[in-house]
């Protein structure tokens, strides 16, 4: 594969345009000649220059590929019946006029530099811009997922119907349930993930592991790239594991891509397991983040379990059955688990959703925005093409008239005029191709990582086929039809209309200016309303002071620090040595840092002066000092100390939204909760903190903070640092005191929180970008379509103007005229323009943050930008309009 | 209909080349001798639709030779000038001469 890969090999674009123009008889034997020509120069004269030879060569064969079909036809052997001959010459004859054709269209189109030049890049843009952009869209939105028959494979979760939470993670005892009680899954698997050390060949290292239950790897089909995945009876409790499998990507940093690391031993907590397996770098589930996979049995008390709800459930349709049927079996199973265990099970639904659905839902809203921003330019670039050779078509009227009282056939010009189109396509199509060959490389490179799919995006065919196909159809009807009706039977007539200045066909070009703009519009707004957007989403203030703070992740196993006593201990030890280090002026732990991934939500249940409130919310394990490293005010109360120790009252602070919304009007300070059932002891608020922001683009949540002395069920798992210098420089030094306290503890993910903010709004990013560059190229577009029209009219409307001015008109009334009469165009197409934005907007609703859709301001900034735009275009022709010399312009009609 | 007789300039350019390269006459090398000798840069496919012209005509004659030893090495398609061709360009190269004769270099 790799050798394929370096083998050199010339320009795709350029063969694919032999590949179609070479007669077949031809093909291969031209090709390979090509080829080894291409290798020889490539050798003695570099890339660069062979790759502009095989371009021209190319270009060669298109430009005489009627001649090359026509002699690639066998020979008849000698001279046979009369007929034959004569339809042969017949043939040949029509070859011959459409080499002729070829190569007189040819001549126009270098004549008329300027409008070829625009019409080739109008259409490089459509088929290359439309065909780059769709191609990585497509990798994303519409490719299959890398396994067996991947619309079989379900997603399965809990529906909570009380808390309307319709995706919910599954309790294990229901999981068995469900999987023992359908026949519509052929097979189900759950599996829950967690950060694991990785220690042995190597530094200690944090990886992702994935527990599943059995035939994990069976019901995705697919197969390890290195050794074999788990056999049955390898298949133990957590805690027993002796075997794992591992990811490609692990596989390749850790242990160097070698196959010997099969059989090797390595410690996962400090267990000592064998690797078994290397999965296929495609096989990235559930996440691109996933380093190992490890299979597990339940424990007979874990399989009792309805109340904890952690598990995810994949499953694989039975043969012949539906989602449908799924969804309607498993339904049958949660009714009954609701009649048998009300306690547990009181509200539980099930929904099965495709996984495919599951994985891109997220991306869903914004893939489709930039595909139809996609086909907005493709037509806006189809438009301007019909503009530009209507524009022609009428200035070649009178050329058509003349030759047609001259005594040409019809059918002669109409196939000559036929002839210019397709030649402008097919050039206007091979830029597109070379744009389009180019562009997806470089769109790969700007893709956010959360898009790893996008990195596997190659050109599509199907797309590039159908901007192929729109280019080419536009360019041959509307360089075909004016020809069909400037060669009407009547040359008289049409001499005639040609000197009165015919008006119908302005209206259609007015008419596609028009709808040219309206389109430009929508998709001006759209990016503006992005880049709004985007804007307000980096100057929002997080709550929390940014610069100078380092994050790392610094877990100890639970293997070897299994009680809170001893974690904290090992806390207690790492925040004293690191902040200690010189530079550091503080340091805390915390659950997770923000704008780092939470960990989902717990119940509480807050106590009232009558009954109790139920509310979920985000909870944080935090050290002491965690408000002041991180600059987060504290609103009321006091923060933990070193009193608030395992003995003494179990203690939190919350946020002022957990405030507000338990307690609300009341001081929370000495109000108590519980978390998660009745049965929890009573936790006393003793402050209340100001609300951050935990993600950049959504509103503070409800949190809830413990000291970690006193919260057992889930510890701090993020180190943060705040520095008096630059954060990014105690990296080593944060590393080696981790170290110091144990060698075998992994040190993950550190980075600065800066780096952390900028990376959490690459998608955003991404999507702004992308819609700034679509409507940059409709505004070109756009403002090439008004001076065409405009340009146009003046220069046909010469002797109009002449008169006015003979008969008394200024030359800035004449400017006036035509500044005017570009206004009411473009005026024209903004309506139409803002309706179809109000409308089209609002599906942007999702992508938007702290912008309405209908925005106001975007919506005059873009009109102002649109219509300086068009003033600018139609300046130069209102400029020539007014130097017209009113005598001049009278005697040349 | 052009007469069938006479032979254009660059017909003959690819036939002369066809001769010097006797039995290496294959497209590639027929280009590279025009450019060599003439400082031409001709294409491809004018030579070798040229050439396949010319075959149909009764002037060359061609065959796919051995597959190269190179890997990935094809079998490259050869041309023989026919003694037709020869006459003609015989006829063309006296007919030049003729018109030449007298007429100083300047």
């Amino acid at each position: 594969m790799k050798q394929r890969r370096n083998r050199r090999r010339p320009p795709r674009a350029a063969r694919a345009l032999l590949d179609a123009v070479l007669p077949s008889a031809w093909r291969r034997e031209v090709l390979e000649e090509l080829d080894n020509v291409f290798r020889r120069r490539w050798r003695e004269q570099g890339r660069g220059k062979a790759r502009r030879w095989f371009w021209r060569q190319a270009l060669a064969y298109v430009l005489r590929a009627p001649q090359a079909h026509w002699e690639s036809r066998p020979a008849q052997a000698g001279l046979a019946a009369g007929q034959a001959r004569s339809s042969r010459a017949g043939r040949g004859d029509f070859l011959k006029r459409f080499s002729q054709d070829l190569r007189y269209g040819l001549r126009m189109l270098v004549t008329q530099r300027g409008f070829t030049l625009v019409a080739v890049l109008t259409l490089a843009l459509g088929v290359g811009a439309t065909t780059a952009f769709f191609s990585a869209v497509n990798a994303v939105l519409l490719r299959p997922l890398p396994y067996h028959q991947p619309d079989r494979l379900m997603t399965i979760w809990e529906e909570f119907i009380y808390q309307d939470n319709a995706q919910n993670p599954v309790a294990p005892s229901n999981f068995i349930d469900w999987r023992e009680n359908n026949t519509a899954f052929q097979d189900m698997v759950a599996y829950s993930t967690n950060p694991v050390s990785l220690t042995g060949g190597g530094e200690p290292e944090m990886v992702n592991a994935v527990y599943s239950t059995d035939r994990f790897f069976e019901i995705f089909g697919v197969d390890p790239v290195e050794g074999r995945t788990f056999a049955p009876d390898e298949i133990i409790q957590p805690g027993g594991m002796k075997v794992i499998v591992i990811s490609y990507g692990l596989w390749k940093s850790r242990f160097g891509g070698d196959s010997s690391v099969i059989g090797t031993t390595v410690r996962i907590d400090g267990h000592p397991v064998e690797i078994i397996g290397v999965m296929p770098a495609a096989f990235r589930f559930p996440s691109n983040a996933t380093d190992v996979w490890i299979a597990t049995k339940m424990s007979e008390d874990v399989a009792g379990q309805r109340q904890a709800h952690y598990l995810r459930v994949v499953g694989r349709l039975a043969q012949d059955a539906t989602r449908h049927q799924a969804q309607a079996q498993l339904e049958a199973v949660a009714e009954r688990l609701r009649r048998l265990y009300p306690k547990t099970n009181t509200g539980v639904d099930v929904v099965v959703n495709p996984l495919h659905e599951q994985l891109v839902g997220d991306l869903r809203p914004s893939l489709l925005i930039l595909l139809s921003a996609t086909v907005l330019v493709l037509l806006i670039a189809c438009l301007n093409v019909s503009n530009l050779l209507l524009a022609r078509a009428a200035a070649r009227r009178r050329e058509i008239a003349v030759r047609l009282a001259l005594g040409a056939g019809r059918a002669r010009i109409v196939r000559q005029l036929f002839t210019e189109s397709l030649l402008l396509a097919v050039v206007g199509g091979s830029a597109g191709l070379l744009l389009a060959f180019r562009g997806v490389p470089a769109l790969v490179a700007l893709t956010p990582d959360t898009l790893a799919a996008a990195r596997t995006a190659s050109v599509d065919s199907n797309v590039l086929i159908f901007a192929l196909a729109a280019s080419l159809a536009t360019a041959l009807l509307f360089g075909t039809v004016p020809a069909l009706q400037a060669s009407r039977p009547n040359p008289v007539e049409a001499l005639k209309e040609v000197a009165r200045g015919g008006t119908a066909r302005n209206w259609t070009r007015r008419a596609l200016v028009i709808g040219e703009i309206a389109l430009a519009l929508i998709l001006l707004v759209g990016s503006g309303l992005l880049i709004k957007s985007f804007a307000r989403l980096n100057s929002v203030d997080p709550g929390f002071k940014i610069d100078r703070l380092l994050t790392l992740e610094v877990f100890p196993p639970y293997s070897k620090y299994p009680d809170t006593v001893r974690r904290a201990a090992f806390y207690d030890q790492l925040l004293e040595r690191v902040s200690s280090l010189p530079g550091v002026e503080g340091a805390g732990v915390v659950t997770a840092a923000p704008i780092k991934i939470q960990k989902g939500h717990m119940t509480f249940l807050a106590e009232q002066r009558e009954g109790i409130e139920t509310l979920a919310a985000t909870p944080a394990s935090i050290s002491a000092g965690y408000f002041a490293v991180m600059g987060m005010p504290l609103v009321a109360g006091r923060p933990f100390g070193p009193q608030d120790d395992p003995q003494a009252p179990a203690v939190i602070i919350v946020n002022e939204t957990m405030a507000r919304e338990a307690w609300p009007g009341q001081d929370p300070i000495g109000k108590r909760m519980k978390m998660g059932t009745q049965r929890r002891p009573w936790l006393t608020v003793v402050g209340m903190i100001k609300d951050i922001r935990l993600q950049l683009g959504s509103s503070p949540r409800r949190q809830v903070y413990l000291p970690y002395s006193q919260s057992p069920a889930f510890g701090p798992r993020d180190l943060v640092v705040r520095t008096s210098g630059d954060a990014a420089d105690l990296a080593a030094g944060v590393r080696r005191q981790v170290w110091a306290i144990d060698e075998d503890q992994p040190v993950a993910n550190i980075q600065t929180m800066q780096r952390l903010l900028e990376e959490s709004v690459g998608g955003p990013r991404f999507n702004t970008l992308l819609l700034a560059i679509f409507g940059l190229i409709a505004l070109v577009l756009a403002a090439v379509g008004i001076y065409g029209v405009m340009a146009f009219q003046i220069a046909s409307g010469r002797r109009e103007f002449g008169i006015r001015m003979a008969l008394g008109a200024k030359r800035l009334d004449v400017v006036g005229m035509v500044v005017r009469r570009c206004l009411s165009t473009t005026l024209a197409g903004v309506a139409i323009g803002v309706a179809g934005a109000a409308l089209l907007t609002r599906l942007m609703e999702s992508l938007l943050f702290q912008v309405a859709p209908t925005d106001p301001t975007t919506f005059a900034a873009v009109i102002a930008l649109l219509a300086a735009v068009a003033l600018l275009a139609a300046l130069q022709p209102a400029r020539r309009a007014a130097s017209v010399d009113p005598a001049e312009a009278l005697r040349s009609e | 209909m052009p007469t069938k007789k006479m032979l254009g300039e660059f017909e003959q350019l690819v036939l002369l080349g066809c001769l010097r390269l006797e039995e290496r006459a294959c497209t590639p090398e027929v280009m590279e001798e025009i450019r060599r000798r003439t400082g031409r840069d001709v294409s491809h496919a004018a030579v070798y639709i040229a050439l396949r012209r010319m075959e149909k005509r009764g002037l060359v004659r061609s065959k796919l030779g051995q597959p190269s030893p190179e890997p990935g090495g094809r079998a490259k398609r050869y041309f023989t000038v026919l003694p037709a061709a020869r006459q003609l360009l015989e006829e063309s190269r006296r007919s030049l001469l003729r018109m030449w004769e007298g007429v100083e270099s300047p």
